[in-house]
């Protein structure tokens, strides 16, 4: 399993949320129902991390300049994203064009 | 330049009516209200904070903001969690519990006659 850092995650977390956003939320729904036993959810913990290592995956392979810049504006301004809107917008771009397209 | 010493010396005299009377006198500062002074007073902290207060209602509102995008990922992390929880190599994870530090406590001191902690009346 590929371990993405947080400042590439919260960077990508609009792509992420776009595609494995329904996961996430089944993910959560299913802790807040099941309780913090890790193996009550663990299927739809698999879901969860399979869906982002997969996008992220993909982000890497066709935006890896956007993520980069996009990770390390966020990494300099102490994990802030507020302060980095065109690095966001470039990466959403690209996201858009790039990796999109292939889950419709 | 030559000076004739001939000449006749004459002696400058004030203008006529006497020189201008010199205000030697102690002068004041024009009085100022304390009306306006308070008003100004109240006026210059109101400006102040009111910009202290836009600036600081700014700066949460970016807080939220930036508190609600990091909670993104939260799902994400927790389930990485739960999987390496899982997956980690140790036995027993379900009954394994924090052990607090031994202290020495009565079970210590019940190995001891008990008359060395008798009060000596």
């Amino acid at each position: 399993m590929e371990q993405y850092t947080r400042a590439e995650l919260v960077s990508s977390r609009e792509s992420l949320w776009a595609i494995c956003g329904a996961a996430f939320q089944a993910y959560e729904n299913c802790k807040l129902e099941k309780g913090d036993d890790p193996e009550a959810c663990l299927k739809k913990s698999i879901a969860v991390t399979g869906c982002t290592q997969k996008i992220m995956k993909d982000i890497v392979a066709l935006c890896n300049p956007e993520l980069k810049e996009s990770a390390t504006c966020c990494e300099e301004n102490n994990m802030r994203t507020l302060k980095c809107p065109n690095e966001e917008k470039a990466l959403e771009n690209c996201f858009e064009n790039n990796v999109l397209p292939k889950y419709k | 330049m030559t000076i004739n010493y001939r000449q006749r010396w004459v002696q400058d005299l004030p203008p006529v009516g006497g020189y201008p009377k010199i205000h030697f006198g102690r002068r004041s500062p024009p009085p100022v209200s304390g009306y306006w002074m308070f008003g100004v007073t109240f006026a210059l902290m109101g400006v102040g904070h009111y910009i202290f207060l836009k600036d600081k209602i700014a700066r949460i509102a970016d807080e939220e903001e930036e508190n609600r995008r990091l909670t993104y990922i939260l799902p994400i992390i927790q389930a990485e969690n739960d999987i390496n929880f899982l997956a980690s190599p140790h036995k027993n994870v379900y009954h394994t519990r924090y052990m607090p530090p031994q202290t020495p406590h009565k079970r210590t001191y019940a190995a001891l006659p008990k008359r060395l902690f008798e009060e000596k009346h």
